[in-house]
């Protein structure tokens, strides 16, 4: 039996789980078949949970090749009776809109089939901010926001019951601070799926009321949901455990709160001593909402106060509900000016607002509120993010630096893409004018390069991502002639959200063998002439073949290759390989900040009483590409005894 | 209306092992009995950037992931820099600091000229805030054992010395065990040099 929490089969038994985990947990009760996903942070952990118990268990797993095929997994496998379960982050919805689109106006799925969004507020690990339960109202199905890693899990077995209910996908929507977070969570029996996949009617039998009532198909089924499935979610949303109101009678204020804000503001009534004196509405299932417990809550108070991220999406529907019950009553939040908009929300924002509408003093103890620590705040220097050292992304970024400069005297427009290597936007490298999207790197090359631009359009791309979303931009480009220069950086996994599988890795979710992809061949099927393969820890070569393809006709493509090194330093650890680290000699070292000021390794440090560079050998992990910047050769590999 | 949480703030660098010294609190303070909420932040900072543990405990009530300003009842450095960036912003008054005395330069300091305070300054600091500070080199100790890579159980061992924590050392032990199975024993004599290490210092003062 499984020895991970997400196998045990231990009902009652409380363990320690994060929020991601608590979603594979969930759907593992639930009896999950077929899981899929992309990885993409905050969501990345919740199927590598699963692919870890998925053969023992009995069900499938797999690391899609992005986010549309996985929901397009997730929707075939329920369309055959499977419950299945597609997660990424509030991005990946993005990819899988257009079929999930058509999906949700379509009430045919046969089994449950949750959606688990992790949604990033405040952009940890994303570059932009965006509240997916705008896209569940788009798409008429129910959104559930659990608020900890108990409910993420209790609510994605919900998730698939109603799903089954209404043959619609259901959203579980989680941000970071869910996904992230670690709880107590009490195990449930695990339900295991002993029903044959079978083909149903499907459309067919849509497609014959339709014709029978003589309405268009499309109509015909988007009235249908209408008629149907709208109204039950609204009963569903009505008894649901996590629609809460607690309201004594003769308040005149009222919470409202979803997710992991409903904790903070429960935390803040308790601090602010509120608790009786204002209702709280608890919304566990925020879309729909529940109509009967929210009109009672509005029928009753004179003023509710919102908390939730990131849009005003409870604030605007009890705003409508309001509305149309005809109740003259004050919604705050976020769209009124009460609550902030962008970012995360927190115990201290939470306590703040409330105390401001509940007329009581109340204020942060912030550094800024005494002298004392602002000045003590005064001395920590900022820490930011930093690649790695050795890693391969800065040796290809220093080859290309030094091939343009040689080609044209380093101008060019450069794009770049999403991972770990978007990072080389920040100095000493700034490699990028632009960053958007998985794939955007070619995508926009195709654009940049028909306008009679005088300067290279280089395309910076990881493996990972190539795959995802470069293929049908790098088709493009040869199709249309676009000169394009892409430069992909292999490090051999998805680095970023943490070292998961890829179609060029020949490793599957369950960590079983399968056959990798090589991108050459790849690259080459789409019709590229120049295509080279490059170690970046050889920089003078690297620079060299980027030279070449700078000056060659057409679409040129580079792969850089090299393992990530935090990925390499995991396999030495393991196999017991020592770094043997590098060391500045002294002697020889002038002073002269070239290391540091154009390669920018973390390892590498100054010491400014002797005005020489050192390096951390905590820190070096001997790669030893430092000593191709080094222009005296200060730097070299310590020797024995050292 | 009283505290109903105890606060723990555990904070370091990418890469130093905070997020699975924080899991060994929160699975220690399960079998005790108690409720437990940690708020990780990591996710880009996983590599090299800060990465800090907000860890509650509670018997009835844990609220959210993430602690208030300025009332944590702990703050665990894994790093000198980082724990003086936290326990500013959050430490109660008169609460306790444990910090490794290791430095990790921050690529800014190196790049953009930031000066890294001394050590001795940061400690200094920490203790105007006002705090009870205890400090160690974790990685020196660490390398007693297995290695550096055990320099964030050393810490828990030094926390779990500080007696700061309603959680019993004997829970910490066992926790490690069932964490790290083979690993165990070299952790769990990481986790008594830093326990030692910082009962020392509770004696002398």
């Amino acid at each position: 039996m499984s020895k991970s929490p997400i196998g045990i089969d231990a009902p009652e038994k409380r363990v320690l789980m994060m929020g991601n985990h608590a979603v594979a947990r969930g759907a593992v009760e639930a009896g999950v078949q077929v899981a899929a996903s992309y990885p993409g942070t905050p969501a990345s952990e919740i199927l590598e949970a699963l692919g870890e118990v998925a053969n023992e268990l009995g069900f499938r797993a797999q690391w899609s090749v992005n986010e549309m095929v996985a929901i397009e997994t997730a929707i075939g496998a329920s369309l055959v009776g499977a419950r299945s379960l597609a997660s990424c982050k509030h991005l990946g919805v993005n990819w899988g809109m257009d079929p999930l689109m058509h999906i949700c106006q379509w009430p045919i799925l046969t089994a449950g089939m949750v959606l688990a969004s992790g949604d990033d507020p405040k952009g940890h690990s994303s570059a932009n901010e965006q509240d997916n339960r705008i896209l569940g109202e788009f798409m008429e199905i129910p959104v559930l926001e659990p608020s900890d890693a108990q409910e993420a899990k209790d609510y994605t077995v919900r998730a698939f019951d109603i799903s089954e209910a209404l043959r619609t996908p259901v959203m579980v929507r989680l941000t970071t601070r869910v996904c992230h977070a670690s709880g107590d969570v009490t195990l449930g029996p695990i339900r295991k799926s002993t029903r044959k996949p079978e083909v149903s009617a499907g459309m067919v039998e849509l497609y014959t009321e339709a014709i029978m009532s003589g309405r268009a198909i499309t109509e015909y089924a988007h009235q249908k949901v209408h008629n149907e499935r709208i109204p039950q979610a609204r009963e569903i949303s009505d008894s649901f455990p996590g629609n809460r109101l607690r309201m004594g009678g003769g308040e005149e204020l009222a919470v409202a709160a979803s997710g992991v804000c409903r904790l903070y503001a429960r935390e803040a009534i308790d601090r602010l001593d509120l608790g009786g004196k204002v209702a709280f509405f608890e919304v566990g299932m925020s879309n729909p909402l529940p109509l009967t417990i929210a009109t009672r809550l509005l029928s009753n108070v004179s003023r509710v106060l919102v908390f939730e991220e990131t849009e005003p999406f409870i604030e605007r529907n009890l705003r409508v509900l309001a509305q149309q019950a005809n109740l003259k009553i004050r919604i705050l939040g976020k769209a009124t000016g009460h609550v902030p908009v962008a970012g995360e929300l927190d115990v201290d924002l939470c306590s703040e607002s409330l105390a401001r509408m509940a007329g009581i003093e109340f204020q942060r103890l912030s550094v800024g509120r005494s002298a004392l620590l602002e000045e003590l705040a005064g001395t920590v220097p900022p820490r930011m993010v930093a690649l790695c050292p050795a890693c391969a992304h800065r040796s290809t970024a220093y080859a290309f630096k030094q091939a343009i400069q040689e080609y044209n005297g380093g101008q060019y427009f450069g794009v770049g893409d999403i991972g770990c290597y978007s990072m080389l936007l920040s100095p000493p490298l700034m490699m990028y004018h632009a960053v958007l999207c998985m794939g955007g790197s070619i995508g926009l090359a195709n654009g940049s390069t028909q306008t009679g631009l005088d300067v290279p359009t280089v395309s910076f791309i990881g493996d990972s991502t190539f795959f995802h979303a470069g293929i049908p931009g790098l088709l493009n480009a040869v199709f249309n002639r676009a000169k394009a220069k892409i430069i992909i950086l292999d490090n051999g996994v998805t680095g970023m959200t943490g070292f998961q599988p890829h179609p060029g890795t020949g490793i599957l979710a369950t960590g079983e063998q399968t056959t990798p992809i090589r991108i050459e061949d790849m690259v080459r099927a789409c019709g590229v002439q120049f295509v080279e393969v490059v170690d970046p820890y050889n920089m003078r070569k690297t620079k060299e073949v980027m030279l070449e393809a700078l000056k060659s006709p057409g679409v040129a493509v580079v792969i850089s290759r090299r393992l990530c090194s935090t990925e390499q330093m995991r396999q030495w650890r393991r196999r017991g390989i020592e770094v043997k680290p590098f060391v500045v000699d002294p002697e020889t070292c002038t002073g002269c900040r070239t290391c540091i000021e154009t390669y920018g390794c973390p390892a590498i440090l100054w010491n400014s009483q002797t005005g020489k560079a050192f390096i951390d050998d905590a820190l070096c992990r001997g790669c030893g590409t430092c000593t191709q910047v080094c222009e005296t050769k200060a730097i070299k590999p310590r020797r024995g005894g050292e | 209306m009283a505290k109903q949480t105890l606060d723990i703030l555990m904070a370091g660098v990418g890469g130093q092992g905070n997020i699975l010294a924080s899991r060994i609190i929160g699975d220690a303070a399960i079998k005790t009995g108690y409720h437990v909420a940690i708020g990780e932040t990591f996710g880009m900072g996983q590599r090299g950037g800060p990465v800090s543990s907000h860890i509650r405990i509670g018997r009835i009530e844990i609220y959210g992931p993430l602690i208030p300003c300025r009332q944590c009842e702990v703050v665990v450095g894994l790093e000198p820099l980082e724990a003086l960036r936290n326990a500013l912003r959050y430490l109660a008054k008169e609460a306790v600091v444990v910090t490794n005395t290791r430095p990790i330069i921050p690529v800014e300091v190196t790049t953009m000229g930031y000066p890294y305070p001394k050590v001795d300054e940061i400690i200094e600091s920490c203790k105007r805030i006002p705090a009870r500070v205890y400090t160690l080199d974790s990685y020196a100790l660490a390398e007693k054992t297995g290695g550096y890579i055990m320099q964030n159980i050393v810490m828990l061992g030094a926390l779990s010395g500080t007696g700061a924590i309603p959680v019993s050392e004997d829970q910490l032990r066992e926790a490690i065990r069932e964490r790290l199975g083979r690993a165990a024993e070299q952790n769990l004599q990481a986790f008594e040099l830093g326990r030692q290490a910082v009962l020392k210092q509770r004696r002398v003062t």
